[in-house]
């Protein structure tokens, strides 16, 4: 089981638990949010589990770059 | 390790003298681009001078980059925006390109789920619709699912004929009308029917018989040996009759499989072979391939861009040996490169085309934005249906949610890696591609198989223009931004 | 420091961090503006994964790991082009900052053309009627004379 801590002053908890329901097919991913963190409790159940566990924070963070620059353009329109 | 130890401070620019503009690394230089699609090439230092706000006038390189818009000085805004406008005019022009589907039909019987084949009064609805259109200009394309829209001739001809008399009597747009067909039912009476009114010919021609055949059990495409026949046939007619070989010639595209990524030499042989001016080249879509067929026929963006890079070399090779064969996937990008292209034509573009620019109706007289979110619904997902054409006005459509939000999706502004790329102003992503090949509309991510594609060929465009001394490249290049459109 | 296949420590040339399959270099965001810092990793998660951590206050790790094996040159040249893609999105964040009023201008000009379509001759009227005088952005006013102006206000 790994134990992944998302800061939330550089991850978006939404994108977090995006990323983490779009790996639910290859990993039990629980999310705990304590204060300034998010911390995603994964058990890999299918593949690879280094390339499942990076696979799912990268997904976090395009995630979170995503709905970064979709919010910003909002507040500029 | 803290900061600074082993990263370089960014030195400052002289923001405020400086325009909006794009960059990257190309054949060595530093491409620079705008929003309103100029470019210009600059090296090291000169960008350094450029950021430095040293370029100033009397610098070499003053004249052009102020007229591109790159520079604070003499900055001609409405200029600047006049020539974004040209870019962006088919978001308000009004829906221009109706496919509009004549059967479900793969052969002479019923098609399973009622109708088979578009009716002639769902038909005469569909072209006033369209022609509702603000577009000056509308253009039917008749097809069919299985890829024969003859199997429904008496449907095609009325609708041939009922558009040009509507239009004629209450239109009066630029109308053109293009028959989508794999040939397998093409006979000498109605192929002289189309030529006598107006209709011309899009068929598929994946390569040499055995390349073409081969491929037939995952496409549309007749058998090569009537493909063939018929392209022969039609240009002999045009010729026959005087028409410009510009504004007639048969289109045909190929659908590329892994089976033909090696033989990129010979399908482009086989349309020099058959005097064809014009070659699609484009990438398969997974969409109506399950699984286990993908990993047969399929390909990654690295293989498709091998061959693709090989074809295209090949075709440059035989134009500069006086072959005129025009790519069309490249001609779509030097034409918003080129001053003598069109921005705004094309299915690669930002905003997309689907919905505002592009409409698709379905035999049962249902309207989508553009013909492969049909397909999507053809496969049993509804979600692109904007509705009934017997229920919806133009102006209903265009402004549809569905519509509204593909065009937001497709909007390279907005898109966190798009927004900054030097290939903005000649690039356009397909949210409907997205949701196929990802399952969501926003699925643009970081060099997926669209955007590697468009940059590579982006970059072999570029890397041709920017070697100033090869002029007959630039003059093939820009010969195809003409070679590939009717004139209208 | 990481360990060579002899386990001898290695160290990056370029002075970032190395561990086996990864690399880290720290980014103080009051140099490189977290806008920044997305901008770069945005273009880098489809080559290698991409994990962002914060030490202490301001600063920003960033750890690249490698998809596959890497040797230490390979990791270092990792975040070699990382760090020269960062000058770049600051580059950029600051062109854009600086022109978010010219773009917002001729984008909406654009959208209405667009929309309009006007005639040449209704151009060409609407250029006669202009007050020669009425530049709202600026743009015409010389920085020397706008920061000349600003000093003499703050006196």
């Amino acid at each position: 089981m790994g134990r992944i801590t998302f800061d939330r002053s550089l991850y978006s908890a939404e994108a977090v638990e995006a990323a983490a329901a779009a790996y639910a097919g290859f990993a039990d991913i629980a999310l705990e949010r304590s204060g300034d963190v998010v911390v995603a409790v994964v058990g890999v159940t299918g593949g690879d589990e280094r390339t499942i566990e990076n696979s799912f924070c990268n997904l976090a963070l395009q995630e979170t770059i995503v709905r970064t620059r979709r919010a910003a353009s909002e507040d500029d329109s | 390790m803290t900061a600074g130890a082993a990263l370089p401070a960014p030195s400052t620019i002289a923001a405020d003298r400086l325009g909006f503009f794009h960059w990257g690394r190309i054949a060595g230089k530093i491409l620079v681009t705008t929003d309103g699609g100029d470019w210009v090439f600059l090296s090291e230092p000169e960008f350094a001078q450029l950021l430095a706000g040293e370029i100033t006038e009397g610098h070499p390189r003053f004249a052009r980059l102020q007229t591109a818009g790159v520079l604070r000085e003499g900055l001609d805004l409405d200029a600047l925006a006049s020539r974004l406008a040209r870019r962006v005019r088919h978001v308000t022009r009004g829906p221009e390109l109706h496919a509009v589907t004549m059967t479900r039909r793969a052969d002479d019987r019923d098609a399973p789920g009622a109708p088979s084949d578009l009716d002639a009064k769902t038909a005469e609805r569909i072209v006033d619709v369209a022609l509702q259109s603000t577009s000056p200009a509308v253009s039917f394309e008749l097809q069919a699912d299985a890829g024969e829209p003859l199997l429904n001739v008496d449907g095609v001809r009325h609708l041939v004929e009922f558009a040009r008399a509507t239009n004629k009597r209450a239109a009066g747009k630029t109308l053109s009308l293009t028959l989508v067909s794999n040939l397998s039912r093409m006979t000498e009476e109605t192929a002289e029917w189309l030529l006598a009114n107006d209709v011309a010919i899009r068929t598929w021609l994946d390569g040499p018989a055995e390349l073409h055949d081969g491929n037939r059990r995952w496409t549309s495409a007749g058998a090569h040996a009537d493909v063939v026949r018929w392209i022969a046939y039609f240009e002999r007619r045009y010729r026959e009759l005087g028409r410009d070989p510009k504004a007639w010639q048969v289109d045909a595209r190929t659908t590329t499989t892994r089976g033909t990524l090696a033989a990129w030499r010979e399908v482009v042989d086989e349309y020099v072979t058959r005097g064809m001016r014009s070659i699609h080249l484009r990438p398969l879509s997974p969409l109506g391939f399950d699984a286990e067929t993908w990993k047969t026929i399929g390909y990654t963006a690295e293989e498709y861009l091998a061959f693709y890079e090989r074809a295209f070399g090949y075709i440059l090779e035989l134009n500069r040996r006086g072959v005129h064969l025009a790519e069309a996937t490249a001609a779509t990008f030097l034409g918003k490169m080129l001053p003598s292209g069109d921005p705004a034509a094309g299915d690669i573009r930002s905003p997309c085309p689907a919905g505002t620019s592009e409409l698709a109706y379905d035999v049962d007289g249902r309207v989508f934005p553009g013909d492969e979110a049909r397909r999507v619904d053809a496969l049993g997902d509804p979600f692109f249906a904007l509705g009934d054409v017997r229920e919806l006005t133009i102006a209903g459509i265009v402004r549809h949610p569905t519509v509204r939000a593909i065009a937001t999706a497709s909007l390279l502004d907005a898109q966190p890696m798009c927004a900054d790329c030097w290939n903005k102003p000649f690039c356009g992503i397909s949210p409907v591609s997205s949701y196929v090949r990802d399952g969501d509309l926003f699925g643009q991510r970081p060099r997926c198989f669209e955007c590697k594609e468009h940059m590579a060929i982006g970059r072999t465009l570029f890397t041709l223009l920017a070697n100033e001394t090869d002029g007959e490249a630039a003059d093939i290049l820009q010969r195809w931004t003409t070679a590939t459109r009717r004139p209208s | 420091m990481a360990l060579g296949d002899k386990d001898e420590p290695v160290e990056s040339r370029l002075g970032f961090t190395l561990g086996r399959d990864h690399v880290s270099l720290d980014v103080d965001e009051t140099v490189y503006p977290l806008e920044a810092v997305y901008g770069g990793c945005y273009l880098f998660v489809d080559r290698c994964f991409v994990f962002l951590f914060r030490p202490r206050e301001r600063i920003v790790t960033v750890r690249l790991t490698s998809r596959g094996p890497a040797t230490p040159a390979e990791l270092d040249a990792l975040a070699g082009e990382f760090a020269n893609e960062l000058l770049s999105q600051v580059t950029r964040l600051r062109l854009s900052q600086a022109t978010a009023r010219i773009r917002e201008y001729y984008t909406a000009a654009a959208l209405r053309a667009a929309a309009s379509a006007p005639s040449v001759d209704d151009l060409l009227a609407e250029l006669d009627s202009e007050e020669l005088g009425d530049d709202p952005l600026e743009i015409l006013v010389p920085w020397e004379e706008k920061s000349g102006e600003k000093d003499t206000e703050s006196k």
